[in-house]
């Protein structure tokens, strides 16, 4: 990245040289993800993309542009420059644009990645999904699933600045399903995250997948009578909620836009809005991402402290410009994570505790805000929902749907587990960019809406 | 360039892959402008090039793309490597159905290219449309505007050659405000396309097409006092960006044979739908005609030719209720047939669809359409309605994993009583169970109620892939719906 950095500098002073205010970000990735669909490789595919993402000001006019340019060419971005600065006089006056913040001074640029697992063939990711293949070999399952694994970075300046930032790093996701053919097409899944592929445990993937295999093919489905039922949410459904919640409840443009379930208008830092367990932060951690690509240092920063509110995420300047505020994170590359209870650390010890008719649910699918200014929301489950009563599990359900609210629902938390995990939440929308949050194993919420299942369809 | 692609096929084939083609992207260009409360809230332009090639090895695929056109071999190299290691996990050998080879161009009709009109005029209008939305009563309004151009040349090694400049104009206008409780209400509108016309500048000058900032703020103003949506069994009515919304997500996404077969099912999910089903299930009721249409003009679903290299063509899906067809590429056909152990899927249905040069195509609504049916326009509709809600906009949706059941929310609604619209109501939600809710469907608008929605940001595959399409569809009424739940 150092080159990249250079350039920047580069363009840097060729803005200043103009007399003109900007701010440049470069971001990259090589991206490879194999996929496997009915017992077979369905895809295997590396993308390798950059792009110079350049916004400038002149008094308060501002112009924005992106180049994909893979030559990192000084005289084409300077022409883009140019074609730029020959259209920002015909924008009006924007009257509440502000100066770019500089960059922090006390921080070195990151370079993440571990050249001692860095380099992998498609081959060996292939080999993950066959030796998982081959275990499940003669049992009818079909197995579907994905490995994505790559490196990215991104590196930036301002004309507010001497010098660029950069950081890279590398990540790996993975989720393997199988659909048990010979019993309804049941399915059964397993997910992991982190940052080097070489770290993958195929072992534990393997042991944790025939445990939902061994549930679902030796007890019977059930469905269940819609109603309120106390539920056990696993950490794949609660690092789900926590992604939803702080996208409409903890991002300061839908606070200051009013857009969200928080309003500037009736909630204020220090309120409460939470249960006391529940407490919801951010800071670099696995990705040590200090600064984001929009150049603001990532502080850790309490959100949530034992239910209170305590900070939003303000990252977009062009808002936070228009509002008065100061940027004071980049929420894309957050870090959330949310801290752990003292409730049971294991599933077996989660089905010991179950005395009461409760719901499993390990993950949540296709998740919606059906009024997000009540913070209300609907999904269904998926991959394991079971039934747990008398301290044993009693069978699993077909996937079932709620309607709730995160006002109601993280106000009526019983207990959080000690025990934790980082779940991905990344997407490849865009440029490769990890995303975990940081979640208890285990949560368990008293009377949940259930409204529907999929045997009723 | 050309020359150079048709070079690295032949290398490619020579070094033992059956097939190989290379979309080459010359240009794929952005341009949007968004204003707010007056205000220009962004200008943006983005300009990119790349390829991306893919390789079929001993019955396996890989892929690779890159933006640098230095690296053209190294990148096919890779390409290869990728189908070579797919091949030593493989079930059932990939064969790709025949095709029509075509060399041939497509471009989209238009009448003034909106990239050449001047900056200051484009703001101009945008301005003057979000301007039609100002009102005391509300905190923001605004007004979007998002240009696409893309020169792409597809080429592959049975010896077709597709040229394709393509243009796209996304546009749409919104406002909100408070309402009596304190909630955020919304209206917004975006901008359909007219296959009777073009695509271009001419769509956001268009008064019919786009300038409905009065109608927009009428309905929001009306929308602040209204009372919310009730819990009850009735009609439902849904206008056009609702229907298209109910076709995409319960009708489109479920016939995706990719889907069917199971390919998805990691992520997407997978169908209700079985190989067992075509001929014989019915999916609707018998006024429900769906196809896929990949030849509907001025959509941002119809390119001309697949990235199969396939032509676009008119597939029915459902036929008066019964389901007959999917959405289809070359490579499932072949192997759903083989799977069904009968001819189920003669040909390719030209759906195979990739984002973008660094993007696999796979299995990808082009435009699915709801044929106008017989019951009038939206006015016979409401007539003969005598307890129904009548809704539009979406807000929310959710879909069950197999699209089984759906939630969907709505910006706005209008409640029905004996044949006329009683009032507004606010955040209204309906649910169903997909295939009793179309066997529902007993009215049909005519060709007055059909409109051609734009889709430009339909998710779906991994890496995760943004598709542009269409729904071509009429006002339809459903019987007896749970809504307001």
């Amino acid at each position: 990245m150092k080159e990249v950095r250079e350039l920047l500098n580069s363009l840097n002073e060729y803005l200043k040289g103009h007399q003109l205010d900007g701010e440049i970000l470069y971001t990259y990735e090589e991206s490879n993800l194999v996929r496997c669909g009915r017992n077979q490789i369905s895809l295997n595919n590396q993308q390798v993309r950059n792009n110079f993402e350049i916004s400038i000001k002149k008094g308060k006019r501002e112009i924005q542009g992106s180049l994909a340019d893979a030559n990192h060419s000084l005289d084409k971005l300077k022409e883009f420059i140019d074609e730029m600065i020959q259209k920002i006089d015909y924008l009006p006056e924007t009257p509440f644009l502000k100066d770019y913040t500089p960059l922090p001074k006390s921080f070195k640029s990151l370079d993440q990645i571990d050249l001692s697992k860095r380099h992998i063939k498609s081959e060996e990711v292939v080999q993950v999904l066959k030796i998982i293949g081959t275990f499940f070999e003669g049992k009818e399952v079909e197995q579907s699933g994905a490995i994505s694994f790559g490196k990215s970075g991104y590196a930036i300046i301002n004309t507010e600045s001497e010098n660029a930032f950069s950081w890279q790093g590398e990540d790996y996701n993975l989720e393997i399903v199988l659909q048990l053919l010979n019993d309804n097409n049941k399915e059964i899944r397993v997910a992991d995250a982190g940052t080097h592929f070489k770290d993958v445990k195929i072992k534990e993937l393997v042991s944790s997948l025939n445990r939902d295999y061994l549930i679902k093919t030796s007890s019977s489905r059930k469905d269940l009578v819609p109603k309120k039922y106390d539920v056990v949410f696993g950490a794949d459904a609660i690092a789900e909620m926590i992604a939803y919640m702080a996208w409409v409840g903890l991002k300061g443009e839908s606070y200051l836009f009013e857009s969200g379930m928080f309003k500037k208008s009736n909630v204020s830092l220090g309120d409460k809005v939470f249960s006391p367990l529940l407490s919801i932060s951010d800071a670099p951690q696995l990705f040590k991402r200090e600064i984001g690509p929009n150049g603001i240092q990532r502080k850790a920063m309490d959100f949530i402290k034992n239910g209170s509110l305590e900070n939003f995420a303000y990252s977009n300047k062009a808002t936070c410009d228009r509002f008065d505020v100061k940027q004071n994170t980049h929420f894309g590359t957050s870090e959330l994570t949310m801290e752990s209870g003292v409730g049971p650390n294991s599933f077996g010890k989660v089905v010991d505790e179950s005395i009461e008719e409760t719901v499993y649910i390990s993950y949540l699918h296709y998740m919606n805000f059906t009024n997000k200014n009540l913070g209300e929301f609907t999904g269904t489950s998926r991959f394991g929902t079971y039934l747990l009563e008398k301290g044993e599990l009693q069978g699993h359900l077909h996937n079932i749907r709620i309607n709730d609210s995160f006002l109601r629902l993280f106000n009526n938390i019983q207990w959080i587990s000690s025990s934790t995990k980082a779940v991905n939440l990344s997407n490849s929308y865009g440029m490769r960019s990890p995303y975990i949050i940081h979640c208890p194993e285990y949560i368990r919420i008293l009377d949940v809406p259930i409204t529907g299942s999929s045997a009723q369809a | 360039m050309q020359k150079e692609a048709k070079k690295i096929i032949e290398f490619i084939i020579e070094n033992g892959a059956s097939y190989a083609d290379i979309r080459i992207f010359t240009k794929d260009q952005k341009e949007s402008i968004q204003v707010l409360n007056g205000e220009v809230e962004q200008l943006s332009q983005s300009l990119a090039a790349g390829y991306g090639i893919r390789v079929l090895y001993k019955g396996s695929w890989g892929f690779a793309s890159h933006e640098n056109f230095d690296n053209f071999l190294s990148t096919a190299k890779l390409a290869l490597e990728n189908a070579q290691s797919s091949s030593l996990y493989r079930q059932d050998e990939i064969k790709l159905a025949p095709k029509k080879i075509f060399k041939q161009n497509f471009n989209t009709q238009t009448e003034i290219d909106p990239f050449e009109v001047p900056i200051k005029e484009k703001i101009e209008r945008l301005l003057f449309l979000e301007d039609k939305l100002k009102h005391s009563k509300f905190d923001y309004r605004g007004a979007s505007l998002n240009l696409y151009k893309r020169e792409i040349f597809y080429l592959d090694s049975e010896g077709a050659e597709i040229n394709k400049n393509l243009l796209d104009v996304e546009a749409g206008l919104w406002a909100n405000a408070f309402d009596s409780n304190s909630q955020k209400q919304s209206r917004s509108y975006y901008l359909p396309q007219d296959p009777n016309t073009s695509v271009g500048w001419e769509n956001i000058l268009s008064d019919t097409q786009f300038n409905h900032g009065d109608r927009l703020k009428n309905e929001l103003l009306s929308l602040l006092e209204a009372p919310k949506c009730p819990e009850e069994v009735c009609d439902l009515i849904l206008l056009p960006e609702m229907m298209a919304l109910q076709t995409h997500e319960t009708i489109g996404h479920a016939l995706e044979l990719d889907r069917i077969l199971g390919y998805e099912l990691s992520y997407a999910g997978g169908s209700h739908v079985s190989l067992q089903d075509f001929g014989k299930l019915t999916f609707g009721s018998n006024k429900l005609n769906a196809r896929a249409d990949g030849t509907v003009k001025n959509s941002p679903g119809s390119e001309g030719f697949d990235d199969d290299g396939v032509i676009g063509k008119n597939i029915p899906l459902i036929e008066k209720g019964l389901l007959v067809n999917a959405i289809t590429s070359r490579q499932m056909i072949t192997e759903a047939n083989a799977k069904a152990n009968k001819k189920i899927f003669s040909e390719s249905g030209g759906a195979n669809r990739a984002q973008s040069y660094y993007s696999l195509p796979i299995e990808r609504m082009n435009n699915i359409n709801i044929d106008p049916g017989n019951d009038g326009n939206l006015e016979d509709i409401i007539k003969n309605t005598k307890n129904g809600l009548l809704v539009e906009a979406p807000t929310s949706w959710s879909i069950g994993s197999n699209r089984e059941n759906f939630h969907f929310a709505c910006e706005i609604g209008w409640k029905i009583i004996d044949g006329k619209i009683s009032h507004v109501v606010a955040n209204p939600t309906y649910r169903g169970d997909s295939l009793p809710f179309w066997k529902s469907l007993d009215l049909v608008g005519n060709s007055e109620s059909w409109q051609l929605q734009q889709v430009f940001y339909c998710g779906k595959g991994q890496p995760n892939q943004a598709m542009r399409l269409g729904h071509g569809v009429p006002v339809c009424r459903f019987k007896n719906v749970q809504v307001g739940k």
